[in-house]
């Protein structure tokens, strides 16, 4: 009787709980979207005085106008979507053996895998600046392409194991009755299987370098300037810089990651919450 | 012709040994099975014996052909799994063309060949479904034909029926075996399941930490196991066992048990008679229960009913004298109640008799207490 009659509490429950975690997260985000259709002074004012009819796009278009906030974006996603390509496939040809063959010291590798995540990035700045001058490599792609790769590859290879693991022995067993190599059951078998959490990691990865600072920061002066670095020196080469003009900038750097998931949302959800079913 | 010879074939997995000096005879056109607990290296052998595990010690042949280091494909067999392992993110068609694609067959002949494997199993209305479409029963039948449109050589099976419900299993069960006497393809059994086993089984490989305790026919497992473990693990209910002595006098053969004596003639005595530690074997349909009258007869002893089990066709009776038990089978209609004095009578020719420490069986025709050493060395199939 009480659980019928109080039913409704517990979803009641639920979904303000959902709304207000929802509210906390999606709250600045809203904030800059409307920070970059209104003019500064409606907003910077207590309390806020918005106005629909003083709703605009021209800091969008005034951004979209520069060539070097679109030298940027380009750069940025070049090089996102490169690392997110060598992380995959690099951590899917170390994941699987890891997770599959019987390896010895196997678990020291993969600890060992994650040791430059243990230390601080400005600890490894000073070294990785050395290195990629003597390759020639400042303010290249390429550079930041390794530099990114360094540092996301042990988060891969840790998510796709994981993946790697939950497919059944069996399921290889199988294809190598059936005429499948090692490597022929990683790409026809373990591969297609995964594949929500491999999307899963890919947007991971994506994301992971899409949002990178400091080492863009340092590593970049001109021709491989990524986005974020880009947005920050909106902020800070100007005496008083247009907190609209940054807004909408910042608006406009979240079109390629969200495209992205809403692209591959299908697959994401099913990798990460339900991993890989049998 | 497909014959299958185990020589010698061993697996270590780094100290632990999994399998154990295996040899066997797997012949043309038979079905074979090897049965044991889990653990006791019958998946393991029939890894081996596809090529999935590399062997550390030992031969496999196929047609007297060394095979040992073949790929598994290369082999001509082709296996069903325990959970199928059917390929998630291909339709049935998929599956079953998934092989035949790989061994580069023309399209035409892939085709032909699927769609009719699919007929003979009746999957031709399932060809587009995905597998997480199908039930167990219908996943089952995909894993059987993906097995079967390989016309392969050898059919490995790998306990393919674990997953299934009772009524499923024993149906597929009976499928396997119609299948088998219409296909004649030699087949390799795994399973945990004795009735399965005998059920289905040409052969039996009763194995036990590695290692192949007996080999037979169905038949000779269940009347003449050669080893304690065979008898005991072979038959439902399990053979009921006493421990005790043996001994032989004048032309009898006495066991002394707690607290009961049984003793039968035995003829033509040979070798020394010694008292040897025994434990003396008899299965439930061979015990005869009989109402207590003054005689007592001398392979017979006196018991209470302990335990009734009716099923209906049989009832179990367990009976026990204090301190031995063992389980007869009655008719359902006899009229027993727990606590009822019976007179519990083990024939000789249906006694099975084991030495005490190397548990091996001792012949009860002959003196059994005579030559140790033959009955020490047993019989390994």
């Amino acid at each position: 009787m009480q659980s019928r009659r109080f039913g409704w509490l517990r979803p009641t429950f639920l979904y303000s709980a959902v709304l207000l975690f929802l509210f906390w997260t999606l709250a600045p985000v809203l904030w800059i979207a409307i920070m970059s259709i209104q003019p500064e002074i409606n907003y910077v004012t207590v309390p806020p005085n918005l106005s629909v009819a003083d709703v605009s796009l021209r800091w969008y278009i005034s951004m979209l106008a520069q060539p070097d906030f679109l030298n940027s974006l380009r750069a940025s996603t070049i090089v996102a979507t490169v690392t997110m390509v060598v992380c995959l496939f690099f951590g899917a040809l170390a994941a699987y053996p890891l997770a599959r063959l019987n390896i010895p010291n196997k678990n020291f590798f993969l600890g060992l895998s994650v040791v430059s995540r243990m230390m601080p990035a400005m600890v490894l700045i000073i070294p990785m600046f050395l290195l990629l001058r003597n390759l020639k490599l400042l303010d290249r792609y390429l550079g930041l392409v390794i530099v990114y790769s360094t540092f996301l590859l042990p988060y891969v290879i840790w998510m796709l194991k994981n993946f790697f693991e939950q497919v059944p022995p069996a399921l290889e067993s199988a294809a190598r009755m059936d005429g499948c190599s090692r490597l022929g059951s990683l790409f026809r078998i373990m591969i297609p299987v995964t594949a929500p959490g491999i999307v899963a990691t890919a947007i991971f990865a994506f994301i992971g370098a899409w949002n990178e600072f400091l080492f863009g920061l340092i590593l970049s002066t001109n021709r491989a300037v990524p986005v974020t670095v880009r947005l920050s020196s909106l902020v800070s080469t100007t005496f008083h810089s247009d907190n609209s003009l940054v807004a909408a900038a910042g608006m406009l750097t979240l079109i390629p990651p969200v495209l992205l998931v809403f692209v591959l949302n299908r697959f994401i959800i099913r990798g990460l919450v339900e991993g890989v079913k049998f | 012709m497909s014959r299958v010879e185990l020589r010698g074939l061993s697996k270590s997995f780094g100290s632990v040994h999994a399998v154990k000096q295996v040899s066997l005879e797997i012949p043309d056109q038979a079905f074979v099975t090897l049965l044991g607990p889990s653990g006791c290296g019958k998946t393991t052998t029939l890894n081996l014996i596809a090529g999935l595990e590399k062997v550390t010690r030992g031969d496999v042949f196929l047609d007297n052909e060394r095979i040992t280091d073949w790929a598994p494909h290369e082999r001509g067999m082709a296996m069903v799994f325990q959970n199928y392992a059917l390929y998630p993110h291909m339709n049935v068609y998929g599956n079953m063309a998934f092989g035949l694609k790989l061994m580069k067959h023309p399209k035409a002949q892939i085709d032909q060949r699927v769609r009719h494997v699919a007929k003979l199993l009746e999957l031709e209305h399932l060809l587009d479904r995905r597998i997480s479409q199908l039930s167990g029963g219908q996943q089952q039948r995909v894993a059987l034909g993906r097995a079967m449109v390989k016309e392969p050589k050898v059919f490995l099976f790998d306990e393919p029926l674990s997953n299934l419900d009772a009524a499923l299993r024993t149906r597929m069960r009976i499928e396997i075996k119609k299948l088998h006497q219409q296909l004649k393809t030699t087949s390799i059994f795994v399973t945990h399941d004795q009735e399965e086993a005998m059920m289905l089984s040409d052969y039996i490989a009763v194995m036990k930490d590695g290692d192949v305790v007996q080999y037979g026919t169905a038949q000779e497992i269940y009347r003449q196991p050669q080893h304690l473990y065979v008898a005991t693990f072979i038959g439902k209910p399990s053979m009921g066992i006493l421990s005790g002595t043996l001994r032989v006098k004048q032309d009898a053969m006495i066991f002394s048990g707690q607290d009961l004596q049984l003793s039968w003639p035995l003829t033509g005595v040979t070798g020394t008679p010694q008292e040897l530690p025994v434990l003396l074997g008899i299965r439930a349909e061979d015990i005869t229960l009989t109402t207590p009258n003054e005689a007592l007869a001398a392979n017979a002893f006196a018991a209470t009913v302990a335990l009734l089990e009716p099923l209906g066709s049989d009832t179990y009776v367990e009976v026990s004298n204090g301190s031995s038990s063992v389980t007869a089978r009655v008719e359902p209609d006899r009229p027993l109640r727990v606590g009822d004095s019976v007179v519990v009578t083990v024939p000789r020719e249906k006694l099975h008799l084991f030495h005490a420490e190397s548990e091996q069986r001792l012949n009860p025709y002959t003196n059994p207490t005579a030559n140790l050493s033959t009955t020490e060395t047993g019989t390994r199939g």
